[in-house]
């Protein structure tokens, strides 16, 4: 069974003909194609899953946490106008430190089950996250995949809702990039040279997504019997039309701010 | 004659959109029986771990009671709190909707109480089962489907199958999604096999009882916020 799904992984990501039609023409393609989904995405969570239960076992650090977000926060808001008001900055980190004081008396605050170690919780929290992943996958990707099959069907695409699914859960092997990302992510804090690993992990990412996307085309397009253009056409369409409804409702309501503000003069 | 398939591998092969799994579940001479087994297995099977994810969520999470006295004597020592309490109206409403905040998060937090899920998660599924089937029975013959009720109703069934995702809450802190999505995959094959439409129709009829559930939702929602509007504003009013 591995060894057929490492032929599978190296198929795809090679874009070969004669692998996407053998799995599409494979009784249980729709199986391989949900264990592949688990399989990477349980990949590319493990290192911050790791990193997730080494840290569960260290008490939390609440200081650091609080210097770690309000740097965060001042890097992010540094270029705000709002943020150069010296009286705002004033009234936002008192508010800060009052806020996390709560944060800080909360974490010491002890288990509903006394008896239990405080680290258990964050152990439990590491090992809920890591096995939610592959689930959160399957929904986006589920999801997606009925609006790309609709508008398949649209354009004359043959297949149905089972071969489309079958055929499209391929777009996750480029996602095994994703393990390294994760090592990288843990990589980037370390000082200086942490930089450098953020960078390639944000470019290892973008490599990953787009290859991602060409073998969804790839698949559809396999799936349907019709041209890559076809293809292309249904896999974007669906954020077209999610883009395109997102700026009718946002001219919409400006028209009625408009109108409502003309109205009251 | 071919095997009867077991409860297993029956949800396996619904989860899994296998034809021949919702083709033998329409033709079984038992299937309402079968359908009734499969969605009670399922959904104690999902109640039971929940339960227990929402029970360890609890047993490692900070009493609620404690960490609302703890909110409550921070945001005490806030300036505004201090201008606040000059006025004893002013501080009663605070109280009053602090409390109704906090018995919100408790009711919806985890809690011991999760357990009563063992038994209502089952009679919830029953239930939608039900009404959805019958629901989409109705638009599927309006479409020219040609299956019995009986029939519908243990098609559908199998669309409790993708509820097995839910399983993954036996560990606390862990979330499904992509359920409601893989059911309505499942209602489609469902409606499909045991009507013998076509994609288009068999989606239509798949849709409209969800679509008819949000209008009825929406109508009702309208409905209590009118009758219970009134009442809010009595209250708030009487307060002022």
């Amino acid at each position: 069974m591995m060894s057929e799904l490492v032929a599978l992984a190296r198929g795809v990501l090679t874009f070969d003909d004669a692998t996407f039609a053998a799995h599409l023409a494979s009784r249980d393609a729709l199986k391989r194609g949900l264990l592949l989904i688990v399989i990477v995405a349980l990949l590319a969570g493990l290192f911050p899953f790791l990193s997730g239960i080494a840290s569960s076992f260290r008490p939390v650090d609440m200081a650091a946490v609080e210097r770690d977000v309000e740097k965060q926060i001042e890097s992010s808001m540094q270029f705000n106008p709002v943020w150069q008001d010296a009286e705002f900055q004033r009234l936002f980190k008192e508010y800060f430190q009052m806020g996390f004081g709560i944060a800080r008396d909360i974490v010491e605050l002890g288990p509903n089950v006394s008896f239990l170690p405080p680290w258990l919780g964050r152990l439990m929290r590491a090992f809920g996250e890591w096995f939610s992943q592959p689930l959160a996958w399957l929904g986006a990707w589920a999801w997606y995949a009925l609006w790309v099959t609709l508008f398949a069907r649209l354009l004359g695409g043959r297949a149905m809702l089972e071969r489309m699914l079958a055929a499209t859960s391929l777009f996750v092997v480029p996602h095994l990039l994703d393990l390294i990302g994760g090592l990288l992510t843990l990589l980037s804090g370390i000082q200086v040279a942490g930089a450098c690993f953020g960078l390639l992990n944000t470019l290892m990412g973008f490599v990953a997504w787009a290859w991602g996307i060409a073998v969804y085309v790839k698949a559809t397009a396999a799936a349907n019997e019709f041209s890559l253009g076809k293809a292309t056409l249904a896999t974007i369409l669906p954020v077209l039309l999610v883009v395109l409804l997102a700026m009718l409702l946002a001219s919409m309501a400006v028209i009625g701010i408009v109108v409502s503000a003309a109205g009251t003069r | 004659m071919e095997a009867k398939p077991n409860l297993f591998q029956t949800v396996l092969g619904a989860f899994l959109l296998q034809e021949n799994t919702y083709v033998g579940m329409r033709d079984d001479a038992q299937r309402i029986k079968r359908a009734l087994v499969l969605i009670v297995a399922v959904g104690l099977l999902v109640g039971v771990t929940g339960a227990c994810g929402r029970l360890g969520e609890w047993a490692v999470s900070p009493p609620m009671d404690k960490m609302q006295s703890v909110v409550l004597s921070h945001l005490m020592q806030m300036p505004w709190f201090t201008d606040m309490s000059g006025s004893p109206k002013a501080l009663e409403i605070f109280k009053q909707q602090y409390n109704l905040g906090w018995n919100i998060a408790k009711a919806l937090g985890p809690s011991p109480s999760a357990l009563v899920g063992i038994i209502t998660t089952p009679l919830s599924l029953l239930i939608v089962w039900f009404v959805y089937g019958l629901l989409a029975h109705l638009s599927a013959r309006i479409l020219g489907g040609k299956g019995s009720a009986g029939q519908t109703l243990a098609c559908t069934a199998l669309a409790v199958a993708p509820q097995l995702l839910n399983v993954v809450m036996v560990l606390p802190f862990a979330q499904a999604a992509g359920v409601s999505t893989w059911t309505l995959v499942c209602n489609f094959s469902a409606i499909r096999s045991a009507h013998g439409l076509n994609g288009w129709r068999a989606l239509v009829a798949t849709l409209l009882p969800l679509v008819l559930a949000i209008i009825v939702g929406a109508l009702l929602a309208c409905v209590g916020g009118a009758l219970i509007g009134p009442i809010i504003g009595r209250m708030v009013g009487g307060v002022r």
